[in-house]
Protein backbone atom coordinates (compact mmCIF):
# COMPACT_ATOMS: atom_id res chain seq x y z
CA UNK A 1 0.00 0.00 0.00
CA UNK A 2 1.59 3.30 -1.01
CA UNK A 3 1.73 5.72 1.74
CA UNK A 4 -0.61 7.71 -0.58
CA UNK A 5 -3.71 5.22 0.03
CA UNK A 6 -2.34 4.82 3.85
CA UNK A 7 -2.79 8.67 4.19
CA UNK A 8 -6.75 8.42 2.64
CA UNK A 9 -6.87 5.03 4.64
CA UNK A 10 -6.39 6.73 8.27
CA UNK A 11 -7.83 9.88 7.54
CA UNK A 12 -11.13 7.60 6.39
CA UNK A 13 -10.87 6.19 9.60
CA UNK A 14 -11.97 9.45 10.97
CA UNK A 15 -15.24 9.75 12.16
CA UNK A 16 -17.28 11.71 9.78
CA UNK A 17 -18.46 15.00 11.74
CA UNK A 18 -22.20 16.56 11.13
CA UNK A 19 -23.01 19.79 11.57
CA UNK A 20 -24.50 21.28 14.81
CA UNK A 21 -28.68 20.53 14.08
CA UNK A 22 -29.24 24.16 15.78
CA UNK A 23 -27.13 25.32 13.45
CA UNK A 24 -28.89 23.46 10.45
CA UNK A 25 -32.77 24.87 11.84
CA UNK A 26 -31.07 28.44 12.00
CA UNK A 27 -29.36 28.23 8.53
CA UNK A 28 -32.91 26.47 7.07
CA UNK A 29 -35.75 29.23 8.95
CA UNK A 30 -33.23 31.71 6.90
CA UNK A 31 -33.43 30.86 4.07
CA UNK A 32 -37.35 29.92 3.91
CA UNK A 33 -37.37 33.38 5.13
CA UNK A 34 -35.35 34.91 2.34
CA UNK A 35 -37.78 32.46 -0.14
CA UNK A 36 -41.18 33.89 1.60
CA UNK A 37 -39.91 37.41 0.95
CA UNK A 38 -38.78 36.79 -2.52
CA UNK A 39 -42.26 35.20 -3.10
CA UNK A 40 -44.60 37.36 -1.65
CA UNK A 41 -46.56 39.81 -3.84
CA UNK A 42 -45.11 43.40 -4.21
CA UNK A 43 -48.73 44.03 -2.79
CA UNK A 44 -48.66 42.36 1.06
CA UNK A 45 -51.49 44.51 2.06
CA UNK A 46 -54.75 43.94 0.22
CA UNK A 47 -56.89 46.74 1.20
CA UNK A 48 -54.20 49.85 0.01
CA UNK A 49 -55.34 48.98 -3.65
CA UNK A 50 -58.49 49.47 -2.87
CA UNK A 51 -57.80 52.62 -0.99
CA UNK A 52 -55.27 53.48 -3.59
CA UNK A 53 -58.16 53.27 -6.00
CA UNK A 54 -60.86 54.94 -4.08
CA UNK A 55 -58.43 58.11 -3.14
CA UNK A 56 -57.22 57.93 -7.26
CA UNK A 57 -60.81 58.38 -8.00
CA UNK A 58 -62.09 61.03 -5.66
CA UNK A 59 -59.17 62.82 -6.65
CA UNK A 60 -60.39 62.88 -10.15
CA UNK A 61 -64.00 63.76 -9.42
CA UNK A 62 -62.80 66.45 -7.38
CA UNK A 63 -60.52 67.83 -10.34
CA UNK A 64 -63.57 67.32 -12.80
CA UNK A 65 -65.99 68.88 -10.99
CA UNK A 66 -63.69 71.88 -10.12
CA UNK A 67 -62.68 72.16 -13.39
CA UNK A 68 -66.64 74.73 -14.74
CA UNK A 69 -66.16 76.70 -11.52
CA UNK A 70 -62.28 77.59 -12.72
CA UNK A 71 -63.61 78.45 -15.54
CA UNK A 72 -66.12 80.78 -14.38
CA UNK A 73 -63.60 82.26 -12.32
CA UNK A 74 -61.53 83.16 -15.10
CA UNK A 75 -63.99 84.47 -17.50
CA UNK A 76 -64.86 88.45 -17.84
CA UNK A 77 -67.43 89.49 -15.62
CA UNK A 78 -70.82 90.66 -17.00
CA UNK A 79 -72.02 92.76 -13.72
CA UNK A 80 -69.56 95.87 -13.14
CA UNK A 81 -70.03 95.10 -9.50
CA UNK A 82 -68.38 91.73 -10.14
CA UNK A 83 -64.66 92.80 -10.49
CA UNK A 84 -62.27 91.19 -12.91
CA UNK A 85 -59.91 88.53 -12.22
CA UNK A 86 -56.74 89.98 -12.27
CA UNK A 87 -54.05 87.88 -14.60
CA UNK A 88 -52.00 87.18 -11.63
CA UNK A 89 -55.18 85.56 -9.83
CA UNK A 90 -55.94 83.59 -12.96
CA UNK A 91 -51.82 82.42 -13.12
CA UNK A 92 -52.78 81.23 -10.04
CA UNK A 93 -55.74 79.02 -10.61
CA UNK A 94 -53.72 77.86 -13.36
CA UNK A 95 -50.96 77.03 -11.83
CA UNK A 96 -52.79 75.23 -8.84
CA UNK A 97 -55.12 72.84 -11.26
CA UNK A 98 -51.87 72.36 -13.19
CA UNK A 99 -50.29 71.17 -10.06
CA UNK A 100 -53.21 68.76 -9.37
CA UNK A 101 -53.64 67.05 -12.28
CA UNK A 102 -49.99 66.88 -12.46
CA UNK A 103 -50.00 65.45 -9.03
CA UNK A 104 -52.92 62.96 -9.68
CA UNK A 105 -51.84 62.05 -13.21
CA UNK A 106 -48.01 62.29 -14.05
CA UNK A 107 -45.78 59.26 -13.25
CA UNK A 108 -42.95 59.62 -11.91
CA UNK A 109 -40.83 60.48 -14.24
CA UNK A 110 -37.51 60.40 -12.53
CA UNK A 111 -34.36 62.50 -13.14
CA UNK A 112 -33.77 64.20 -16.10
CA UNK A 113 -31.76 62.25 -18.90
CA UNK A 114 -32.75 58.65 -17.56
CA UNK A 115 -30.59 59.20 -14.95
CA UNK A 116 -31.03 57.54 -11.74
CA UNK A 117 -30.77 59.18 -7.87
CA UNK A 118 -31.22 57.15 -4.58
CA UNK A 119 -33.28 59.87 -2.66
CA UNK A 120 -34.04 59.43 1.20
CA UNK A 121 -36.99 57.04 0.42
CA UNK A 122 -34.63 54.45 -1.36
CA UNK A 123 -32.43 54.65 1.15
CA UNK A 124 -34.74 53.84 3.94
CA UNK A 125 -35.98 50.83 1.62
CA UNK A 126 -32.19 49.87 1.53
CA UNK A 127 -32.19 49.95 5.14
CA UNK A 128 -34.99 48.27 5.89
CA UNK A 129 -34.15 45.39 3.74
CA UNK A 130 -30.40 45.18 5.46
CA UNK A 131 -32.77 45.37 8.59
CA UNK A 132 -34.84 42.32 7.41
CA UNK A 133 -31.37 40.35 6.40
CA UNK A 134 -31.63 36.25 7.51
CA UNK A 135 -28.76 36.64 9.13
CA UNK A 136 -30.33 38.98 12.34
CA UNK A 137 -32.05 35.79 13.08
CA UNK A 138 -28.99 33.94 13.68
CA UNK A 139 -28.21 33.01 17.47
CA UNK A 140 -24.78 32.55 18.65
CA UNK A 141 -23.15 35.28 16.10
CA UNK A 142 -20.43 36.70 17.46
CA UNK A 143 -20.28 40.25 16.90
CA UNK A 144 -17.72 40.44 14.32
CA UNK A 145 -19.24 38.32 12.31
CA UNK A 146 -23.03 39.76 13.18
CA UNK A 147 -22.80 41.89 10.06
CA UNK A 148 -25.59 42.38 8.43
CA UNK A 149 -25.75 42.28 4.59
CA UNK A 150 -28.65 43.24 2.65
CA UNK A 151 -29.76 40.64 -0.61
CA UNK A 152 -29.42 42.59 -3.16
CA UNK A 153 -29.72 41.27 -6.69
CA UNK A 154 -27.65 42.98 -9.33
CA UNK A 155 -29.38 41.22 -12.00
CA UNK A 156 -32.55 44.18 -11.16
CA UNK A 157 -30.46 46.69 -9.48
CA UNK A 158 -29.24 49.84 -11.03
CA UNK A 159 -25.87 50.34 -9.88
CA UNK A 160 -25.52 53.44 -7.34
CA UNK A 161 -23.48 56.50 -8.08
CA UNK A 162 -19.95 55.37 -7.69
CA UNK A 163 -19.08 57.49 -4.44
CA UNK A 164 -22.11 55.74 -2.65
CA UNK A 165 -20.82 52.42 -3.33
CA UNK A 166 -17.53 53.31 -2.35
CA UNK A 167 -19.22 54.63 0.81
CA UNK A 168 -21.00 51.19 1.29
CA UNK A 169 -17.87 49.21 0.41
CA UNK A 170 -15.69 51.24 2.62
CA UNK A 171 -18.05 50.77 5.45
CA UNK A 172 -18.09 47.24 4.50
CA UNK A 173 -14.38 46.91 4.42
CA UNK A 174 -14.36 48.20 7.80
CA UNK A 175 -16.04 45.72 9.65
CA UNK A 176 -14.12 42.81 7.94
CA UNK A 177 -10.12 44.60 8.50
CA UNK A 178 -8.35 42.75 10.89
CA UNK A 179 -6.61 44.08 14.06
CA UNK A 180 -3.01 43.79 12.46
CA UNK A 181 -4.31 45.97 9.51
CA UNK A 182 -6.07 48.78 11.98
CA UNK A 183 -2.79 49.82 12.56
CA UNK A 184 -1.74 50.34 9.32
CA UNK A 185 -5.19 51.94 8.16
CA UNK A 186 -5.06 54.22 10.57
CA UNK A 187 -1.99 55.75 9.15
CA UNK A 188 -3.49 55.78 6.04
CA UNK A 189 -6.55 57.63 7.48
CA UNK A 190 -4.11 60.21 9.02
CA UNK A 191 -2.42 60.27 6.14
CA UNK A 192 -3.42 62.98 3.53
CA UNK A 193 -5.06 61.67 0.25
CA UNK A 194 -3.32 62.53 -2.62
CA UNK A 195 -5.48 61.56 -5.15
CA UNK A 196 -9.47 61.67 -5.39
CA UNK A 197 -10.71 57.71 -6.27
CA UNK A 198 -10.88 56.46 -9.61
CA UNK A 199 -8.61 58.76 -11.12
CA UNK A 200 -5.19 57.00 -11.74
CA UNK A 201 -2.56 58.89 -13.15
CA UNK A 202 -1.32 58.55 -16.88
CA UNK A 203 0.85 55.53 -16.86
CA UNK A 204 2.73 57.02 -19.75
CA UNK A 205 2.37 60.82 -20.03
CA UNK A 206 3.28 60.92 -23.44
CA UNK A 207 0.84 58.57 -24.89
CA UNK A 208 -2.55 59.51 -24.33
CA UNK A 209 -3.52 56.08 -24.86
CA UNK A 210 -2.25 54.96 -21.72
CA UNK A 211 -3.98 57.82 -19.58
CA UNK A 212 -7.44 56.14 -17.80
CA UNK A 213 -10.66 57.56 -18.13
CA UNK A 214 -11.63 60.24 -15.52
CA UNK A 215 -14.93 59.56 -13.62
CA UNK A 216 -16.18 62.94 -14.85
CA UNK A 217 -19.90 61.93 -13.57
CA UNK A 218 -21.15 62.32 -17.63
CA UNK A 219 -23.24 60.45 -19.35
CA UNK A 220 -21.68 57.85 -21.81
CA UNK A 221 -22.67 60.08 -24.83
CA UNK A 222 -20.89 62.94 -23.36
CA UNK A 223 -17.65 61.14 -23.98
CA UNK A 224 -17.23 60.71 -28.27
CA UNK A 225 -13.91 58.22 -27.26
CA UNK A 226 -16.00 55.90 -25.30
CA UNK A 227 -19.33 56.53 -28.08
CA UNK A 228 -17.20 55.62 -30.95
CA UNK A 229 -15.57 52.67 -28.94
CA UNK A 230 -18.26 50.77 -28.32
CA UNK A 231 -19.56 49.57 -31.40
CA UNK A 232 -15.93 48.19 -32.61
CA UNK A 233 -15.77 45.97 -29.33
CA UNK A 234 -14.71 42.61 -30.19
CA UNK A 235 -17.14 40.55 -29.61
CA UNK A 236 -16.20 38.96 -26.00
CA UNK A 237 -16.20 42.12 -24.90
CA UNK A 238 -19.50 42.76 -25.92
CA UNK A 239 -20.43 39.47 -24.49
CA UNK A 240 -19.44 40.09 -20.71
CA UNK A 241 -22.23 41.64 -19.00
CA UNK A 242 -20.93 44.32 -16.92
CA UNK A 243 -18.99 44.64 -19.81
CA UNK A 244 -21.83 45.57 -21.87
CA UNK A 245 -22.75 47.79 -19.35
CA UNK A 246 -19.12 49.74 -18.78
CA UNK A 247 -19.00 50.50 -22.36
CA UNK A 248 -23.25 51.64 -22.78
CA UNK A 249 -22.17 53.65 -19.96
CA UNK A 250 -18.17 54.98 -19.52
CA UNK A 251 -16.12 53.54 -18.97
CA UNK A 252 -15.61 53.75 -15.13
CA UNK A 253 -14.47 50.01 -13.97
CA UNK A 254 -12.27 47.48 -15.50
CA UNK A 255 -9.33 46.96 -17.78
CA UNK A 256 -9.58 50.88 -19.11
CA UNK A 257 -6.57 50.75 -21.92
CA UNK A 258 -4.35 47.89 -22.85
CA UNK A 259 -0.94 49.34 -25.26
CA UNK A 260 1.49 47.57 -26.38
CA UNK A 261 5.50 49.63 -25.56
CA UNK A 262 4.91 51.47 -28.88
CA UNK A 263 1.44 52.83 -27.72
CA UNK A 264 -0.70 50.81 -30.09
CA UNK A 265 -4.16 50.03 -28.29
CA UNK A 266 -4.34 46.22 -27.76
CA UNK A 267 -7.89 43.97 -27.46
CA UNK A 268 -8.64 44.07 -23.85
CA UNK A 269 -8.94 40.41 -24.10
CA UNK A 270 -6.66 37.77 -22.76
CA UNK A 271 -6.82 34.26 -23.56
CA UNK A 272 -4.63 31.52 -22.34
CA UNK A 273 -2.36 30.44 -24.75
CA UNK A 274 -2.32 33.33 -27.01
CA UNK A 275 1.33 34.12 -27.84
CA UNK A 276 3.35 36.21 -25.17
CA UNK A 277 3.02 40.07 -25.96
CA UNK A 278 4.39 42.66 -23.56
CA UNK A 279 1.76 45.57 -22.78
CA UNK A 280 0.62 47.93 -20.54
CA UNK A 281 -2.52 48.73 -18.77
CA UNK A 282 -4.80 50.86 -16.90
CA UNK A 283 -6.60 49.28 -14.26
CA UNK A 284 -9.48 50.50 -12.36
CA UNK A 285 -12.56 49.41 -9.93
CA UNK A 286 -14.91 51.69 -8.44
CA UNK A 287 -13.71 49.82 -4.82
CA UNK A 288 -10.54 50.30 -5.68
CA UNK A 289 -10.39 53.85 -6.56
CA UNK A 290 -6.62 55.07 -6.20
CA UNK A 291 -5.80 53.38 -2.52
CA UNK A 292 -5.67 49.39 -1.74
CA UNK A 293 -5.62 48.11 1.64
CA UNK A 294 -3.27 44.97 2.45
CA UNK A 295 -4.17 43.18 5.21
CA UNK A 296 -1.13 40.84 5.07
CA UNK A 297 -2.82 38.34 6.80
CA UNK A 298 -3.40 34.40 6.13
CA UNK A 299 -1.08 34.97 2.47
CA UNK A 300 -3.49 37.26 0.87
CA UNK A 301 -4.63 40.46 0.36
CA UNK A 302 -7.83 42.75 0.48
CA UNK A 303 -8.33 45.77 -2.08
CA UNK A 304 -10.59 48.18 -0.93
CA UNK A 305 -10.34 51.80 -0.44
CA UNK A 306 -9.57 52.19 2.98
CA UNK A 307 -5.96 52.45 3.90
CA UNK A 308 -2.90 54.40 3.22
CA UNK A 309 -2.48 55.56 -0.84
CA UNK A 310 0.39 53.59 -1.98
CA UNK A 311 0.25 51.02 0.23
CA UNK A 312 -0.28 47.91 -2.13
CA UNK A 313 0.99 45.65 -4.41
CA UNK A 314 4.55 46.04 -3.39
CA UNK A 315 6.29 43.07 -2.79
CA UNK A 316 8.62 42.90 -0.19
CA UNK A 317 12.68 42.51 -1.22
CA UNK A 318 13.86 39.21 -0.97
CA UNK A 319 17.06 38.36 0.18
CA UNK A 320 17.40 35.17 -1.69
CA UNK A 321 16.22 36.92 -4.94
CA UNK A 322 13.18 34.81 -5.79
CA UNK A 323 10.01 36.59 -7.47
CA UNK A 324 7.07 37.39 -5.14
CA UNK A 325 3.24 37.62 -6.98
CA UNK A 326 0.48 37.68 -6.44
CA UNK A 327 -2.22 35.47 -8.01
CA UNK A 328 -5.74 37.05 -8.08
CA UNK A 329 -8.31 35.20 -6.85
CA UNK A 330 -11.50 36.84 -7.36
CA UNK A 331 -14.00 35.82 -4.45
CA UNK A 332 -18.16 34.94 -4.24
CA UNK A 333 -18.40 33.08 -7.05
CA UNK A 334 -16.55 35.52 -9.84
CA UNK A 335 -14.84 33.17 -12.25
CA UNK A 336 -11.90 33.65 -13.54
CA UNK A 337 -12.14 32.95 -16.53
CA UNK A 338 -13.84 36.10 -17.42
CA UNK A 339 -11.21 38.64 -15.65
CA UNK A 340 -13.22 41.23 -16.41
CA UNK A 341 -16.31 40.19 -14.92
CA UNK A 342 -16.48 41.82 -11.33
CA UNK A 343 -19.60 42.85 -10.16
CA UNK A 344 -20.10 46.65 -8.43
CA UNK A 345 -17.91 47.05 -5.32
CA UNK A 346 -15.67 43.50 -5.72
CA UNK A 347 -13.42 42.11 -3.66
CA UNK A 348 -10.31 40.73 -5.29
CA UNK A 349 -8.16 38.83 -3.18
CA UNK A 350 -4.28 38.36 -3.73
CA UNK A 351 -2.80 35.22 -3.03
CA UNK A 352 0.97 35.07 -1.94
CA UNK A 353 2.58 32.72 -5.16
CA UNK A 354 5.53 32.46 -3.04
CA UNK A 355 6.26 28.97 -2.60
CA UNK A 356 6.85 25.77 -4.50
CA UNK A 357 3.42 25.00 -6.03
CA UNK A 358 3.75 28.43 -8.08
CA UNK A 359 4.75 27.10 -11.82
CA UNK A 360 6.53 29.79 -12.73
CA UNK A 361 7.86 28.21 -16.31
CA UNK A 362 4.19 28.60 -17.12
CA UNK A 363 3.01 31.82 -16.43
CA UNK A 364 6.13 33.75 -17.19
CA UNK A 365 5.69 32.54 -20.75
CA UNK A 366 1.85 34.05 -21.11
CA UNK A 367 1.45 37.70 -22.17
CA UNK A 368 1.94 39.84 -19.55
CA UNK A 369 -0.10 43.10 -18.94
CA UNK A 370 1.55 45.62 -16.57
CA UNK A 371 -0.86 47.39 -14.55
CA UNK A 372 -0.32 50.76 -12.30
CA UNK A 373 -2.01 50.86 -9.22
CA UNK A 374 -0.79 53.61 -6.75
CA UNK A 375 2.56 54.13 -8.43
CA UNK A 376 3.27 50.22 -7.98
CA UNK A 377 4.01 49.08 -10.91
CA UNK A 378 3.34 45.82 -11.40
CA UNK A 379 2.11 42.85 -14.01
CA UNK A 380 -0.73 41.09 -14.89
CA UNK A 381 -0.07 37.89 -16.41
CA UNK A 382 -2.60 35.26 -17.73
CA UNK A 383 -2.24 31.58 -16.74
CA UNK A 384 -4.77 29.35 -17.48
CA UNK A 385 -7.76 31.83 -17.30
CA UNK A 386 -6.38 33.74 -14.40
CA UNK A 387 -5.04 36.37 -13.69
CA UNK A 388 -1.44 36.30 -12.52
CA UNK A 389 -0.50 39.35 -10.64
CA UNK A 390 3.63 40.10 -10.19
CA UNK A 391 6.35 42.48 -9.63
CA UNK A 392 8.19 43.41 -12.71
CA UNK A 393 10.78 45.40 -14.03
CA UNK A 394 10.18 49.45 -13.87
CA UNK A 395 8.63 50.96 -16.78
CA UNK A 396 11.30 53.42 -18.89
CA UNK B 1 -38.68 13.48 -3.32
CA UNK B 2 -38.58 15.66 -6.53
CA UNK B 3 -36.52 17.57 -5.13
CA UNK B 4 -33.90 14.81 -3.80
CA UNK B 5 -33.39 13.50 -7.36
CA UNK B 6 -33.01 16.89 -8.74
CA UNK B 7 -29.66 18.54 -9.42
CA UNK B 8 -28.22 21.10 -7.83
CA UNK B 9 -28.59 23.41 -10.71
CA UNK B 10 -32.42 22.54 -10.53
CA UNK B 11 -32.12 22.76 -6.34
CA UNK B 12 -30.71 26.60 -7.03
CA UNK B 13 -33.19 27.45 -9.51
CA UNK B 14 -36.19 26.58 -7.96
CA UNK B 15 -34.97 28.15 -4.15
CA UNK B 16 -34.56 31.22 -6.10
CA UNK B 17 -37.89 31.25 -7.19
CA UNK B 18 -38.94 30.82 -3.99
CA UNK B 19 -39.22 27.03 -3.40
CA UNK B 20 -37.62 26.67 0.17
CA UNK B 21 -38.03 23.26 0.32
CA UNK B 22 -35.72 23.13 -2.49
CA UNK B 23 -33.00 24.65 -0.33
CA UNK B 24 -33.38 22.24 2.64
CA UNK B 25 -32.47 19.39 -0.22
CA UNK B 26 -29.13 21.12 -1.21
CA UNK B 27 -28.27 21.99 2.26
CA UNK B 28 -28.68 18.38 3.14
CA UNK B 29 -26.60 17.86 0.16
CA UNK B 30 -23.88 19.38 1.20
CA UNK B 31 -23.97 20.59 5.08
CA UNK B 32 -22.12 18.06 6.19
CA UNK B 33 -19.32 18.86 4.01
CA UNK B 34 -19.09 22.22 4.58
CA UNK B 35 -19.05 22.25 8.24
CA UNK B 36 -16.34 19.93 8.33
CA UNK B 37 -14.52 22.04 6.00
CA UNK B 38 -14.75 24.66 8.67
CA UNK B 39 -14.22 22.11 11.17
CA UNK B 40 -11.16 21.07 10.20
CA UNK B 41 -9.70 24.23 10.20
CA UNK B 42 -11.05 26.67 12.37
CA UNK B 43 -12.22 24.42 15.55
CA UNK B 44 -15.50 24.03 16.36
CA UNK B 45 -16.47 27.32 17.74
CA UNK B 46 -15.29 29.64 14.88
CA UNK B 47 -16.22 26.98 12.70
CA UNK B 48 -20.16 27.55 13.70
CA UNK B 49 -19.89 31.16 12.71
CA UNK B 50 -18.11 30.37 9.64
CA UNK B 51 -21.11 27.18 8.10
CA UNK B 52 -23.49 30.39 8.57
CA UNK B 53 -22.28 33.24 7.11
CA UNK B 54 -21.51 30.54 3.93
CA UNK B 55 -24.85 29.34 3.71
CA UNK B 56 -26.46 32.91 4.20
CA UNK B 57 -24.27 34.45 1.74
CA UNK B 58 -25.94 31.68 -0.18
CA UNK B 59 -28.74 32.58 0.64
CA UNK B 60 -28.36 36.07 -0.01
CA UNK B 61 -26.83 35.51 -3.24
CA UNK B 62 -29.21 33.14 -4.74
CA UNK B 63 -29.97 35.04 -7.98
CA UNK B 64 -26.65 35.87 -8.52
CA UNK B 65 -25.66 32.17 -9.22
CA UNK B 66 -24.89 31.28 -12.95
CA UNK B 67 -26.25 27.12 -13.22
CA UNK B 68 -23.07 25.42 -14.82
CA UNK B 69 -23.71 22.45 -13.33
CA UNK B 70 -20.63 22.91 -10.66
CA UNK B 71 -22.90 24.07 -7.64
CA UNK B 72 -20.50 22.92 -5.32
CA UNK B 73 -17.34 24.87 -6.50
CA UNK B 74 -19.29 27.75 -6.19
CA UNK B 75 -20.14 26.71 -2.68
CA UNK B 76 -16.55 26.18 -1.55
CA UNK B 77 -15.31 29.27 -3.41
CA UNK B 78 -17.78 31.25 -1.24
CA UNK B 79 -16.78 28.81 1.95
CA UNK B 80 -12.90 29.61 1.14
CA UNK B 81 -13.86 33.58 1.43
CA UNK B 82 -15.66 32.57 4.84
CA UNK B 83 -12.39 31.01 5.55
CA UNK B 84 -10.06 33.16 5.04
CA UNK B 85 -12.21 36.16 6.68
CA UNK B 86 -12.11 34.29 9.68
CA UNK B 87 -8.36 33.46 9.81
CA UNK B 88 -8.26 36.94 9.37
CA UNK B 89 -9.82 38.34 11.78
CA UNK B 90 -7.50 36.53 14.51
CA UNK B 91 -5.10 37.17 12.84
CA UNK B 92 -3.29 33.32 13.23
CA UNK B 93 -3.56 30.37 11.97
CA UNK B 94 -5.55 28.50 14.58
CA UNK B 95 -4.53 24.93 14.71
CA UNK B 96 -6.98 22.69 12.71
CA UNK B 97 -8.48 20.85 16.12
CA UNK B 98 -10.76 17.67 16.06
CA UNK B 99 -12.74 16.98 18.80
CA UNK B 100 -11.77 13.60 20.61
CA UNK B 101 -15.36 13.50 21.63
CA UNK B 102 -16.71 12.88 18.21
CA UNK B 103 -14.88 9.36 17.88
CA UNK B 104 -16.84 6.57 18.33
CA UNK B 105 -16.98 5.30 21.63
CA UNK B 106 -14.98 2.28 22.36
CA UNK B 107 -16.48 -0.52 23.28
CA UNK B 108 -15.30 -3.09 26.40
CA UNK B 109 -12.95 -4.98 23.87
CA UNK B 110 -11.15 -2.39 21.77
CA UNK B 111 -9.54 0.40 24.09
CA UNK B 112 -6.54 -0.03 21.84
CA UNK B 113 -8.56 0.75 18.61
CA UNK B 114 -9.89 3.73 20.59
CA UNK B 115 -6.47 4.56 21.72
CA UNK B 116 -5.00 4.72 18.33
CA UNK B 117 -8.24 6.42 16.81
CA UNK B 118 -7.71 9.55 19.40
CA UNK B 119 -4.02 9.36 18.47
CA UNK B 120 -4.49 9.30 14.90
CA UNK B 121 -6.71 12.31 15.60
CA UNK B 122 -4.56 14.48 17.21
CA UNK B 123 -1.96 13.71 14.87
CA UNK B 124 -3.98 14.48 11.79
CA UNK B 125 -4.94 17.89 13.30
CA UNK B 126 -1.07 18.57 14.26
CA UNK B 127 -0.13 17.14 11.19
CA UNK B 128 -2.88 19.43 9.39
CA UNK B 129 -2.27 22.49 11.42
CA UNK B 130 1.53 22.74 9.87
CA UNK B 131 0.37 22.86 6.22
CA UNK B 132 0.40 26.18 3.98
CA UNK B 133 -3.01 26.93 3.80
CA UNK B 134 -3.06 26.57 0.36
CA UNK B 135 -2.06 23.00 0.52
CA UNK B 136 -4.19 22.40 3.53
CA UNK B 137 -7.48 24.35 2.10
CA UNK B 138 -6.80 21.73 -1.43
CA UNK B 139 -6.48 19.18 0.86
CA UNK B 140 -9.49 19.55 2.99
CA UNK B 141 -11.60 20.12 0.19
CA UNK B 142 -10.87 16.99 -1.69
CA UNK B 143 -10.75 14.86 1.34
CA UNK B 144 -14.23 16.04 3.33
CA UNK B 145 -15.74 17.88 0.42
CA UNK B 146 -15.03 15.48 -2.26
CA UNK B 147 -14.20 17.70 -4.67
CA UNK B 148 -12.71 17.16 -8.25
CA UNK B 149 -9.41 18.58 -9.20
CA UNK B 150 -11.35 21.04 -11.62
CA UNK B 151 -13.99 22.18 -9.30
CA UNK B 152 -11.30 22.87 -5.97
CA UNK B 153 -9.41 25.14 -9.09
CA UNK B 154 -12.44 26.97 -9.33
CA UNK B 155 -12.84 27.55 -5.62
CA UNK B 156 -9.85 28.42 -5.17
CA UNK B 157 -8.80 30.57 -8.09
CA UNK B 158 -6.14 28.55 -9.10
CA UNK B 159 -4.94 26.22 -12.05
CA UNK B 160 -5.59 23.03 -11.79
CA UNK B 161 -2.53 22.20 -12.20
CA UNK B 162 -1.72 24.10 -9.10
CA UNK B 163 -4.49 22.39 -7.18
CA UNK B 164 -2.59 18.94 -8.08
CA UNK B 165 0.79 20.51 -7.17
CA UNK B 166 -0.99 21.47 -4.01
CA UNK B 167 -2.83 18.19 -3.25
CA UNK B 168 0.84 16.60 -3.63
CA UNK B 169 2.70 17.88 -1.46
CA UNK B 170 0.15 18.38 0.80
CA UNK B 171 -0.65 14.77 0.92
CA UNK B 172 3.72 14.08 1.32
CA UNK B 173 3.99 16.58 4.12
CA UNK B 174 0.78 14.73 6.31
CA UNK B 175 2.24 11.30 5.11
CA UNK B 176 5.44 12.29 6.52
CA UNK B 177 4.25 14.22 9.21
CA UNK B 178 2.01 11.46 10.12
CA UNK B 179 5.09 8.69 10.12
CA UNK B 180 6.55 11.00 12.65
CA UNK B 181 3.69 11.07 15.17
CA UNK B 182 2.36 7.26 14.78
CA UNK B 183 5.80 4.94 14.62
CA UNK B 184 3.32 1.90 14.45
CA UNK B 185 1.94 3.09 11.31
CA UNK B 186 3.61 2.05 8.25
CA UNK B 187 3.99 4.64 5.03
Amino acid sequence: MSSSDRLDDLYGQLPNAQSPADIDDAIRAAARDAAAREAAPRWSRPWSVGLATAAALVLAVGITLRLPDSARDVSPGPSHDVAAPTPSAGREVEVTEAAQVSAFAAPDAGPPNGQITFDAATTELADSATARSPAAALPERSALAQRPEAPVSTESLTAPPEAEAIDAYNADTRSEVGDAASEELARGAAAPVAAPAAVPEPLVPPRPILQSTPSTGEPAAADPEIAADAPDAPESRRRSGLFGRLMSSRRKAGVQTVADPAGSELPLDCEPGQPPVRAICTFALPDMGSRAVDTRAAGDYRVGTEGAPDAGFKPAPRADGRRQGYRVVPVDGLDCDDPYEFEGPATIRFESTLGEETDRAATDALPILRWRQDGAIVALSCAGGDWLLDAGPALP
Amino acid sequence: MQAIEADDDELMARYVSGDAAAFDALYGRYKDRTWRYFLRQLGEERARDAQQDAWLKIVDRRAQYRPQGRFAAYLFSVARSVLVDAQRKTMTLVEQTLDTDELPAAGAGEPRRAARLERLAAAISAALGRLPIDQRDAFVMQQEAGLSYADIATATGASVETVKSRLRYARGKLADALAQEMHDVEF
